[in-house]
This record gives structure tokens, sequence and C-alpha cells, in this order.
């Protein structure tokens, strides 16, 4: 059974209106070759739930738990300097050669400097070839503040981590050509817009 | 077959089982802990401990369970027994145990010959290989996590050799520290008293 079956299977069930399937994910995912190892590196924290989805999986799942730090880098600082704290949260010794990277939310929270830095230090975390899966705000005008992330749950189901509750802020709704110019080497494959309102990107190197 | 396919994964070679499964046999295994005060609920019956106000430096190595409240920088090595670094634990170390419990904090990589369970507490920043790895909410964890059982039986196979091939005669039974370094600024210290006021190392 998929990711994308198990979700299928789960329909009608007690899904709660922050949770939605991520097509675009499952698809790739499902879609990376049979019997090869792989490497999946997560910006988010670790969460139990993915473990139990990776679990026994020929894969590496590298948890980088960056997204609060990456939110935080200070965009004023010169573009050497945020190199080398993108190389320092995310240090290419542990998280390179990733074949596929999960950076959900991240984009809507970055200020412009900072997210040309991370897409400067991606190509040093991603193995010739591999993909970026990108979840943004597209519909909605505001998003909480801080982020409340997002993970990937065991029966494949992409889930909100806490409640929406508290502030909110304005949502930056990236264009999709904008994202790929800022992420600089990575060529956008695909874009899908989720019945929620937002959109899901594969970039690969 | 799909990496992500849920209904044919691993190699049928080992059992799976979810993070609800390992909290069920943590629950079974543990319920009668003999451990008072630090790593309640997590290892076996008459644990030896290492207080919270014990530092070590160098290799530790023993022949049975131990639970850690202390300090210890360099290198453990339990590979026939459970290993619990409790709430107040402060390990800097690569770790090889047979069962390793974490609750406190740890900088290095982690071999569990049987399964590695990380509590809501812990906060981890290394690598961890075991055939079983359960993860609590609210964990720490900044790394990663070796999934295919053929990686980890390969990992576990060479730190097991690499760390066998360093050890010097071990006392059966007990827990000895080949001090390397000084502890809170001494000299080296007999493994005995290394290892601490407190349990039965």
């Amino acid at each position: 059974m998929t990711v994308a079956e198990r979700e299928r299977g789960r329909a009608g069930g007690s899904q709660s209106s922050g949770d939605f399937p991520a097509r675009l994910l499952q698809s790739t995912v499902d879609c990376l070759e049979a019997g090869e190892r792989r490497v999946i590196l997560d910006l988010g924290p670790a969460h139990p739930g993915t473990l139990d989805l990776l679990s026994g999986s020929r894969c590496r799942y590298c948890i980088g738990d960056a997204l609060e730090a990456l939110t935080r880098l200070d965009p004023e600082r010169e573009p050497g300097e945020l190199d080398t704290a993108l190389a320092q949260l995310l240090p290419v010794e542990v998280f390179a050669n990733a074949d596929l990277v999960l950076s959900w939310q991240l984009f809507d929270y970055l200020e412009r400097p900072v997210l040309e830095a991370f897409g400067r230090h991606l190509p040093n975390l991603l193995a010739p070839g591999g993909h970026l899966h990108a979840i943004t705000e597209y519909s909605a005008g505001t998003m909480p503040d801080p982020m409340h992330g997002l993970f990937l749950d065991r029966d494949g189901t992409v889930r909100r981590i806490g409640t929406h509750a508290g502030q909110r802020r304005t949502a930056p709704r990236h264009a999709p050509a904008e994202l790929q110019r800022r992420l600089g080497g990575l060529q956008m494959e695909r874009a899908v817009l989720l019945g929620n309102g937002m959109q899901e990107y594969l970039f690969r190197l | 077959m799909a990496m992500f396919d849920l209904g044919k994964r691993g190699d049928g070679s080992k059992p799976e089982s979810s993070q609800e499964d390992v909290k069920m046999q943590d629950r079974e295994t543990t319920g009668a802990s003999a451990v008072q005060g630090s790593g309640a609920g997590t290892s076996g019956r008459g644990a030896a401990v290492i207080g919270p106000s014990i530092h070590i430096e160098g290799t530790l190595r023993g022949g049975e369970d131990l639970v850690i409240e202390g300090q210890i920088n360099g290198r453990i090595h339990l590979p026939e027994n459970s290993l619990t670094i409790g709430a107040k634990g402060r390990i800097k170390a690569e770790v090889y145990a047979h069962t390793v419990y974490v609750e406190g904090s740890v900088d290095g990589d982690l071999y569990g010959a049987d399964r590695i369970v990380i509590r809501k507490s812990a906060e981890i920043r290394g690598n961890l290989m075991a055939p079983r790895v359960a993860l609590e909410e609210g964990a720490r964890f900044k790394g990663a996590i070796e999934m295919d059982s053929k990686a980890v039986e390969s990992a576990m196979n060479k730190a097991k050799q690499a760390s066998a091939a360093e050890t010097p005669a071990t006392t059966n039974g007990a827990a000895a520290a080949d001090n390397k370094g000084a502890s809170a600024g001494s000299p080296a210290k007999p493994a005995a008293e290394a290892v601490g006021a407190k349990g039965g190392a």
C-alpha cells in the first residue's frame, strides 16, 4: 500500500480541518525507485508519526529541525554571514546527498535575503537530481505567526503542529516564478494547488 | 517495490513495530524498575547509576544495565545491556549498547543493537542506528536515523568491531571507565572511583 493508497483508505474518517493530503509529495515518494536506499531530509522537527511512516523503508531519514532557527536569521546580515549561518544550521557533514528535502511553509516565513541564502545552500544538501518539496500558502491572505509547522503523519496525511490560535501575519503568496528565481540553481518541475488553498511545489537540482 | 510501499515494507528479516508497539514493550519490561529518581520506568532492575555529580572523560564499558544522570565525554560500550541516559544525564560520546533509552542530552552517535527509545524530554544531536527506533512527541532531535536494515546491520557491525578492537581487558559484571582525560581537573582515577559513589559500578 502506497502513501496515497493509505491516505485514500482513511478518507471520510476523522480528518480534521487542518489535515490534508499532499498528492505531489505522495507521488514523489512513491515513485522513488524501488530497492535503492534514499536520503530524505526533513527541515522540520522530529515527529513520531513521520518516523513511523518511514520505518522499515530503505532510507536514511535526516531531521534538520531548523525551521525556527532559519526564520530567526537576521536578513540584514551580510550574504557571507548568512551563508555561514546556513552551513552551521544544516551542516553538509550530516545532511548532504539528500534525494528529497522537505521544506514546508519555510518560504513563507523567510525574508528575501535569507531565502536567497537558503537557495544558495540547497545544492550543498541535495544529491545530483535530488528534489525539494515545498508547501506554501497560496490563497490565504494571512498565516499564523509564528509558524505552526506541518508534519507527515503515519497515515500519509500532512497535519499541522498546534493550532491556528494566536497572532497572524500577512502571507507573502510567492509567485512560482519568483520562488524559482530565489532558489537559484533549482528548476521547478511541478506545482499543484491544493484544495485548502496551499500550494505544493517540486523543485529539482 | 516503492520506497514508501507500506504494505511490503522491509525485507521480512526483521519484525516491524510501530511507535505504539515499542512503547507497549517498554511498559511491559520496565514496570518494576528498581531505579529510583532517575531513568524511572526505562531500564531494568538494579541498574547501576552514575549520579548527577559524576563527570567521566574516556571510555566507559560494562556488563550490567546502567543509568547515567551525570556527564560522560568519550565513548560508552555496553553491548549486552541497556543504557538509560536519565533526564539529568549529559552525554558527549559515541554510545553502543543493546538498548538505549534517552531522557537527557546527547551529543554524539547512538548505536542500539536491539533498539533506541527517545523520550519526550530528550535532546539529541547525532545519528541513530538501531533495528528499531521509537520517538516520543516533544523530543528534540537533530541528525539522521538510518531506516535501511542492511545499512543498520553494516553500521552496527562496524561500530561493534571498532569498539571491541580498542577494548582492554574489562571486568566482568562491572562497569569500567578507561580514563583518558581528567575529570574536573583531576588526573586519571581508578575505574571504580571514576564511576562514582552511587550504584554498583
